[in-house]
């Protein structure tokens, strides 16, 4: 202001400055997509050449001169947006990703968002949004049938149960198979921590659950090593990486409700026969014995099980429990033994800040109550982050998250203190009422339907008597500091903890069938790990068509594990009491501690031509503790490459609107996964009468014991049809995983029942489709298809030289095993013996024969797997379904087995009660059998203890699954304005809703009961929980 | 720039900081690298007992309803009763990787140390033990090659013959029992379960199983068998069950097949077999009480009565439905004696041994009176029950009235006296030289072409060490259950 100006004209100019004067304007530029900062937009004052780009938050300043200016956001791939800037300071701007064009930007390794175009190997990504709605109470299920290539399978153990999350297959006999789980930037502990064995047990879940799913901002899986080289050792089975939501700058708190609430039902797949009961050979026979008033008595100390008997026809009967009864079917005494369940899982989350600072804080409360009496979970997740930006150089990121679990009661699994088993066994005769009324005599000994033997407890003492319970407290923290050193260098330090302890107790009641003398134990796990890791980067133009940037980084990653275990021996001295000390002998403790350290550093850069050439190189050597010190270091690189042909030889866009071909390379080091291979140890077992016992490691160590390497190809393409109603990304991928440190099998004759080993060879190959349409985009109405397939062939090439087989589960007799030349898991078991011919065996009294040798039976691996989600969208109102399924693949089912040649409680048993049952095939003589026999010795030939036939039971493991449901409306921001709110929307969801084909007959097909490597095996499955319920989201 | 250095500075702090090195990390912190030998014998012992996996699928399901000690109710078919199960597997890997191997560090840690002698012999005398009871059950085995997986990586052990074995371990105790020596240190406390460290009672057990050892020679090496029993003549034997070679179960570790005898209200689905039952009540053996209950229906009527279940119903037969009808208040279960967890393990008893002294002295291969010995063998084995159930009067009237001493009689009472506690060794004698004359549920002789003649290997010997499981095929016959063991000349 000049004081030439006249002062009458002063109001004016006064008015007009206003506008003349140069002021600054301030903001931030967001994706509309998943509301994150979008670095790198250009800010131009329109029609001049004043302008700058927005940070790595998406900020910007820019100064301006007149009210009248208009600025220009542009960034590639992205919409642009002019505004005017009238007299507001500060801009918040939300810009669209282009539809029309693969440019979205993806996050990848180390976090480092990349343009999608660029990348030479696949990443799929899967936004937060949708894991928001039709929750699980682990959200990593809901990502079944949503990424070409991820294989999720579950146990049936109960809420919180593990999941096991597999990409691109199987490469390791005893190692983890399972993907690593990175958020944001920290390495999470994932380990399953599931006991069962053939002999039962249960599964405590794995960490991964512990995620609150509205804290996702969006999920990248980096299926192979080349997407996941720069992680190293940790992620040779690729990495699925979680990006949590940050705080936006603002007006004011945005506060965010996410409320669920949804019941689940048990959807109990086993067809029961509800004909015959208890007896043998359709008699009051078995477990009958006639009372001296000619009614039959039912004695529970005879070994008999299932349903064998007469029909049941209400005669009169003295049943199990002594009581006189009718001897009826009770159709409906598996289902009334569940109770419908309850999840509730509510999330409030607040957000804000300022120029410099933004923050954002959630909690979440998740309640659940089992189909399953007794059995809950509970979980409460806190988390904070904020970023801020210290000076124009320096900025902080700081999160922290808190998560408390309480679990009680745990499902039994397989073959001990499973509900499910006891059904399966049980006569159909058996009530509810009964059992529920007499779970233990006068003396306080629990009593069920059978007492023989002492597996078959009382599924209501059960839920009662035999309790657990565990708890996990976890805190995850990460701090890290982003430095711009010059305009083309930064540097990055960050640190990350992830901290968790496990406390798991069990008590077992005094005089029950199983443990008359009661127990109890705890078991506390700590885990620590950390990780510290540094990134310098450097970008630079070599000219207008050539650009180029390098990082150098490092890191340190560190676990540490102790444990502390103590149970009571030989009973407790009061019942009831469930102490340590309460215990009748000295009780049995131990306590472990493993550590290991991997540092790595690494080099990775990138150069690209003109936008449309690109070339990536990492390289990256590591460090373990794990190995021996010769071997401890070891390197390996990767190499991949995009081409976006459509901009190179400008193809126009009204067909062929994108087309990309990229190839990648890579190898990945392993180390063992367990520390301390290389050296003999005498561990303590135990004491007896006083002295202690310790005993030679039964593990041979090994000296020079080197890490395992994984070799991957990779060649895709991406194309874009119709400017972007059809998309296809298409992978190729081989894989070759060698050298792996095994745990092997010897003869036991060495005085060792395994050495370690480096050996073997596996591979995999296969292709991923992901195809996405926009079938219809009319104004108001939109219809999506978005369709995963994956198909991947595995080949076990080599296992320890001159071994055959590697079992990978044993269960009666039926193994799970990897051999040489076959894919990844056989079911190998009995069969019924052939002629030369191929016809079925059947000996003079009309029994099959055994073929005396096992053999093959199946496959667990699958063909392919594959989803389809439709989502509609009719202005406010949108509607999705997830369609999955598994085609191809064998699995053994157990319920079935014993169901059918055990107990006769399935309706496959009642053919053939009446007449008997011809065993179809030839008597060795090769004349056709002529032999009936008795439905029960028919079904009795294939289950009986040691002479077990599986292959009946072997079974297609397809299924085709309405995996979910999600039924939106949005309520309009005018309504929500009206209502002071700034969003609300409600959607009705449902999971596990339909189990549309099964290839298995009365079970899910999707029932394991490990998680391990041994997969294919069903047994005494609970039912599927089928969840139906309303989600609430309000934003204030 | 400062800043820049300071960055520099945080980043190597950051990495170097006070922590473990790799190479500490690397170390075990969980268990130690050498081991305390009182430690690993009393390990080695206790896994050299049966444990709910061998012991239970081996003795219960196998050996004693082979033997006829016992019968299973409905359990095992007819026909397929002689079918082994995987307890064999067990009882292979548990014998080689848990107790022979620890006996095995046991010598290693100590033979260098004179003053440790007598552990490295007890530890040399247990392993023959071992040795002896696996070459019994399968014939060739890994012996001198054996347990050498982590001295020379030898993961897949040759075979050697039975004969050989059997020549080594007579060489192996003789050596090891002559270096007992009573001045110097033994196993401390608990830490030897058997005899609690007594060098006297080792030297006793070491000169009485090489007496088993020889006597099992008797066919295959008269010489050899003749040769060893002369030897003995003038050393320490066991001279009462005082002296009997027991382990002593407990709560901490049950007597495995108390575990599945007293499962459930009625013993669950194994009975006395009507073989033995019928035997005892035919000559009035007091032992009957210790061995069965009487049936539930006669206790009813108030006069007790005992019968056994039968073995070897054809499936299908009228005798099998009845049986599988009538159930068990026709049938005594097994005694309340060894309703025990504490029930002791039997090694070796002086019973055993009179019974041995009797049969080398009826050859003429050992100095004493055979008919006297075989009577202290009976009294030996029916007060080792010191039960009140069998009074004094009846253990005299029983001893006046058993028929004089041969070879079928002894083994006969040695079988007896085998029953529930022993069946690896009735077994033995059993193929050894055919007696008891086992019968069939109907009196007929059993059928021998389907009778066991050893163990099979287990699977995983002709996956895991191939090549020497082809070569002890080719040498012994078979791995057949019907090829015969060298020693077995019947």
């Amino acid at each position: 202001m000049k004081k030439i100006y006249i002062p009458g004209f002063l109001f004016i100019f006064s008015c007009l400055s206003l506008f003349a004067q140069e002021r600054n304007i301030t903001g931030m530029v967001t994706s509309a997509d998943d509301h994150s900062p979008v670095p790198g937009v250009s800010v131009v004052v329109k029609g001049t050449t004043n302008g700058t780009v927005t940070d790595l938050n998406g900020r910007f300043e820019i100064k301006i001169f007149s009210a009248a200016d208009s600025l220009v956001f542009s960034s590639v791939g992205m919409e642009s947006q002019t505004i005017s800037t009238g007299i507001k300071n500060t801009f918040d701007i939300s810009l669209k990703v282009k539809s029309h064009k693969l440019e979205e930007v993806v996050v990848t390794a180390l976090g480092i968002k990349r343009e999608k175009k660029a990348l030479g190997y696949s990443v799929q990504e899967v936004s937060g949004t949708e894991l928001q709605t039709a929750k699980d109470p682990s959200f990593v299920n809901q990502l079944a049938g949503k990424v070409a290539g991820l294989n999720i399978s579950t146990t049936t153990g109960g809420p919180g149960s593990s999941s096991r999350i597999v990409l691109r297959g199987a490469t390791s006999l005893t190692g983890g198979n399972q993907a690593l789980i990175v958020i944001d930037g920290i390495p999470m502990e994932n380990n399953t921590n599931n006991n069962t064995s053939q002999w039962g047990g249960r599964d405590y879940g794995n960490g991964i659950s512990d995620i609150n799913p509205d804290d996702i901002e969006r999920i990248s899986v980096l299926k192979g090593p080349t997407a996941a080289a720069l992680y190293g050792s940790l992620a040779t089975n690729g990495v699925i990486l979680i990006t949590t939501k940050k705080g936006k700058s603002g007006k004011g708190i945005a506060v965010s409700f996410n409320s669920s609430t949804s019941v689940e039902s048990a959807y109990i797949h086993e067809k029961f026969q509800n004909t015959y009961g208890a007896g043998r050979n359709g008699k009051f026979a078995g477990q009958w014995v006639m009372g001296i008033d000619s009614i039959p008595t039912y004695n529970t100390a005879i070994d008999a099980v299932g349903s064998w008997g007469p029909k049941m026809e209400g005669q009169k009967i003295r049943d199990w429990d002594g009581q006189i009864r009718n001897f009826n079917p009770q159709p409906d005494n598996y289902k009334d033994f569940f109770q419908t369940g309850l999840t509730t899982n509510n999330s409030v989350s607040l957000e804000g800040g300022s120029k410099k600072i933004t923050w954002r804080g959630s909690a979440g409360y998740m309640t659940v109550k089992d189909i399953v009496p007794n059995t809950t979970l509970k979980r409460t997740n806190l988390s904070a982050r904020g970023i801020a930006e210290l000076t124009s150089r320096l900025t902080l990121d700081v999160s922290i998250s808190y998560v408390n679990q309480l679990a009680n009661n745990r499902l039994g699994l397989a073959d001990s203190r499973s509900v499910a088993r006891n059904y399966v066994m049980m006569p159909r005769s058996i009530s509810l009422e009964s059992l529920q009324g007499h779970i233990m005599d006068a003396s306080g000994k629990e009593t069920t339907w059978y007492s023989a033997w002492n597996w078959m407890t009382n599924p209501f003492w059960d839920i009662q008597y035999e309790l657990n319970d565990d708890s996990r407290d976890r805190v995850i923290a990460m701090g890290s500091a982003t430095y711009k050193l010059t305009e083309h260098l930064n540097a990055l330090l960050r640190t990350t903890t992830d901290f968790n302890t496990q406390v798991e107790s069990s008590r077992e009641a005094s005089y029950g069938l199983l443990n008359y003398s009661g127990s109890y134990s705890n078991t506390k796990l700590n885990h620590k790990q950390y990780q510290s890791d540094f990134l310098i980067t450097y970008s630079d133009k070599i000219n207008a068509d050539l650009s180029w940037n390098g990082n150098i980084g490092g890191s340190t990653f560190e676990t540490h594990d102790d444990s502390n275990h103590k149970n009571t021996r030989s009973g407790l001295i009061v019942p009831y009491e469930y102490t340590i000390e309460n215990s009748v002998n000295y009780p049995d403790t131990s306590t472990r501690l493993y550590e290991s350290r991997i540092n790595g550093l690494y080099a990775f850069g990138q150069i690209a031509y003109k936008s449309f050439l690109f070339l990536d190189v990492t390289a990256r050597n590591d460090w373990s503790s794990k190995l021996p010190k010769e071997n401890r270091s070891y390197f390996y690189p990767s190499v991949s490459s995009g081409f976006v042909f459509t901009d190179a030889f400008h193809i126009k866009e009204n067909i062929l609107s994108f087309g990309k071909l990229r190839a990648s390379w890579a190898m990945v080091g392993r180390d063992p996964d367990q520390p301390y291979l290389e050296s003999i140890s005498y561990p303590y077992v135990s004491s007896f009468n006083g002295a202690p016992m310790y005993q030679v490691v039964p593990l041979i160590p090994l000296t020079n014991l080197k890490p395992e390497l994984t070799s991957h190809l990779e060649v895709g393409t991406e194309l874009m049809f119709f400017t972007g109603r059809i998309r296809l990304d298409f992978a190729y991928y081989t894989s070759d995983t060698r050298n792996e440190t095994v745990t092997a099998d010897i003869s036991p004759a060495s005085g060792f029942p395994q050495a370690v080993i480096n050996s073997g060879e596996i591979k995999n190959k296969g292709i991923e489709i992901i195809l996405k349409t926009t079938p219809v985009a009319a104004k108001n109405f939109k219809w999506d298809v978005n369709i995963n397939y994956a198909h991947n062939e595995n080949t076990v090439v080599s296992l320890t030289e001159g071994l055959e087989s590697r079992q990978l589960l044993s269960d009666w007799n039926l193994t799970i095993e990897a051999r040489p030349g076959h894919p990844y898991g056989d079911i190998v078991g009995y069969a019924i013996l052939r002629d030369g011919n191929g016809n079925k065996l059947v000996d003079t009294s009309g029994f099959y024969l055994r073929d005396p040798n096992p053999r093959v039976l199946g496959n667990i691996n699958p063909k392919f797997l594959g989803g389809i989600l439709n989502q509609f969208t009719y202005k406010n109102i949108s509607l999705s379904f997830l369609v999955d399924a598994r085609v191809g693949g064998q699995m053994f089912s157990g319920t079935n087995m014993y169901g059918d040649g055990y107990s006769g409680n399935l309706v496959e048993t009642l053919p053939g009660r009446e007449g008997g049952i011809l065993a179809e095939g030839v008597t060795p003589d090769g004349k056709p059998n002529k032999k009936y026999i008795s439905a029960q010795d028919y079904w009795s030939q294939f289950a009986t203890w040691t002479k077990e036939i599986h292959e009946p039971f072997v079974y297609d493991a397809g299924y085709v699954k309405l995996r979910e449901v999600t039924f939106g409306y949005e309520f309009s921001e005018q309504l929500c304005r009206k209502i002071k709110l700034k969003g609300l929307s409600v959607a009705l969801t449902g999971r596990n809703l339909w189990l549309i084909y099964s290839g298995a007959p009365n079970i899910d097909p999707e029932s394991e009961y490990t998680n391990g490597n041994g997969q294919g095996y069903e047994k005494y499955s609970y039912p599927t929980r089928r969840s139906i319920g309303i989600n609430v989201k309000i934003k204030i | 720039m400062k800043k820049n250095i300071s960055l520099l500075l945080f980043t190597i702090i950051l990495f170097s900081g006070c922590k473990k090195s790799m190479d500490e990390l690397n170390v075990n912190p969980n268990s130690p690298e050498v081991a305390n030998p009182d430690y690993l014998f009393t390990y080695s012992v206790t896994k050299g007992m049966g444990s709910y996996n061998t012991d239970v699928y081996v003795q219960y399901w196998m050996m004693m309803n082979w033997m006829m000690h016992s019968a299973v109710l409905g359990g095992l078919d007819a026909g397929k009763e002689y079918e082994e199960n995987s307890g064999k597997n067990n009882l292979w890997a548990e014998l080689y990787s848990q107790s022979l191997i620890n006996a095995h560090e046991v010598i290693r840690f100590t033979k260098d140390d004179p003053s440790l002698i007598n552990k490295t012999s007890i530890a040399r005398i247990w392993q023959v033990y071992l040795f002896q009871q696996m070459t019994d059950l399968w014939g060739n085995i890994p012996y001198s090659q054996a347990l050498n997986g982590l001295a020379n990586l030898n993961y897949s052990p040759q075979y050697d013959t039975q004969e050989s074995i059997y020549t080594a371990l007579f060489e192996e105790l003789k050596n090891a029992s002559a270096l007992l020596d009573e001045s110097k240190t033994i196993f401390p406390g608990n830490s030897d379960p058997i005899y609690s460290g007594s060098v006297s009672k080792w030297k006793a057990f070491a000169n009485s199983l090489r007496l088993r050892m020889a006597l099992r020679l008797r066919y295959a090496n008269p010489s050899k068998a003749q040769q060893e029993i002369a030897l003995l003549q003038s050393q320490p034997m066991m001279a009462s069950n005082a002296d009997n070679a027991l382990f002593p179960y407990n709560g901490e570790i049950k007597n495995p097949l108390f575990d599945v005898f007293a499962r459930g209200e009625s013993g669950g689905k194994i009975f006395p077999s009507k073989f033995l039952v019928d035997k005892l009540n035919a000559t009035h053996d007091p032992r009957i009480k210790v061995f069965a209950k009487p049936t539930p229906l006669s206790l009813i009527f108030g006069i007790p009565d005992y019968a056994g279940l039968p073995n070897l119903v054809p499936a299908g037969s009228s005798t099998w439905n009845n049986y599988d009808l009538q159930q068990h208040s026709d049938f005594s279960s097994i005694g309340d004696w060894f309703l025990h967890q504490d029930v002791p393990g039997v090694l070796l008893s002086y019973s055993e041994v009179c019974f041995l002294q009797s049969e080398a002295s009826l050859l003429g291969w050992w100095n004493g009176n055979a008919q006297q010995l075989y009577i202290d063998g009976i009294r030996a084995s029916i007060e080792s029950y010191h039960d009140t159930l069998i009074t004094t009067g009846e253990m005299n009237s029983y001893l006046a009235s058993v028929p004089a001493v041969n070879l079928q009689n002894i083994i006969t009472q040695k079988w007896i006296s085998f029953t529930f506690e022993n069946s690896y060794e009735a077994f033995a004698d059993y193929r050894r030289t055919g007696f008891p004359v086992l019968t069939n549920y109907n009196g007929s002789p059993i059928n021998q072409s389907n009778f066991p003649n050893r163990l099979t290997y287990p699977s995983s010997e002709a996956i895991l060490n191939s090549v020497h499981y082809q070569e002890a095929n080719s040498s012994q016959g078979p791995d057949a259950a019907s090829t015969k063991v060298w020693w077995d000349k019947n």
